[in-house]
């Protein structure tokens, strides 16, 4: 059954703050290669029909136009596993937590989380002329523990993100206060 | 003599594969891509562009004769 949370352990308390995916560039960057991908073989077959006898009938146009359908087939294919890579990447802030999951290859998918209390500096990244252009970058959060390190990758507004992950740490870390419970202890769930 | 069908049982082999691929993709989709509308877009497109390549190919494979000998 497909799960009707965003993430499997997700309390029934816990609200969502934010879902962070990559930004929209990395996709249309995508499109675009797959757009020349898929335009290729139209080019190719021009120039056959024009400059050679391949497509002039026999074995050797039943081959072309198999490989040409097997090509299809699979650009399709590939193209839709990069956007499945794209889409199930996602980063989730919420009252008590960060999760992270990432979709790694057909058969690997990896979910990790880290509690908000936890979280020791958080730093935004943004390089280049494009991410710099259209505002999106990597955000880094350096936690206390045993996998101490979140990247969340190529994310829309990474600068406003680190402020809110720095506030909502903040408002965890002052609610416990006042709960007399110790943010350090890292024995507290 | 080799017949032309030897190019077509390659050819659903290669299929065969990809069907597996399409299989896994789907799943993925369904599993933890959720109740989201953008997501059964993009499963709509891929299947209907799908749908279309295999209209194509069928057509094309019916038309050809692959009784006749290889070379």
């Amino acid at each position: 059954m497909p799960y009707t949370t965003l993430f499997p352990g997700q309390e029934p308390n816990e609200k969502i703050i934010m879902v962070l995916r990559r930004h929209w560039w990395i996709m249309f960057r995508l499109f675009f290669l797959y757009l020349i991908i898929f335009l290729l073989p139209l080019v190719l077959r021009w120039l056959a029909t024009e400059y050679t006898s391949l497509l002039d009938g026999g074995t050797k146009t039943i081959i072309v136009n198999l490989l040409t359908s097997i090509y299809y087939i699979y650009a399709l294919t590939f193209f839709f596993r990069a956007w499945i890579d794209y889409y199930l990447d996602v980063w989730v802030i919420t009252n008590e937590r960060i999760v992270n999951i990432e979709q790694r290859g057909l058969f690997s998918r990896h979910i990790s989380a880290h509690r908000l209390y936890r979280i020791q500096d958080v730093h935004s990244e943004v390089k280049g002329f494009l991410p710099t252009f259209f505002h999106f970058g990597n955000v880094h959060v350096q936690t206390a523990g045993p996998n101490p390190r979140f990247v969340f990758k190529q994310i829309p507004g990474s600068y406003d993100v680190t402020k809110k992950i720095l506030a909502l740490v903040r408002w965890k870390k002052q609610k416990m206060m006042e709960q007399g419970i110790n943010p350090d202890d890292s024995e507290h769930e | 003599m080799l017949s032309l069908t030897v190019l077509l049982v390659i050819y659903f082999i290669v299929v065969l594969i990809f069907l597996v691929f399409t299989v896994f993709n789907l799943y993925h989709m369904w599993r933890f891509g959720m109740w989201e509308t953008t997501n059964f877009i993009m499963m709509f497109i891929y299947l209907a562009a799908l749908l279309v390549l295999a209209f194509f190919s069928l057509r094309y494979i019916l038309s050809v004769d692959w009784s006749l000998p290889l070379f």
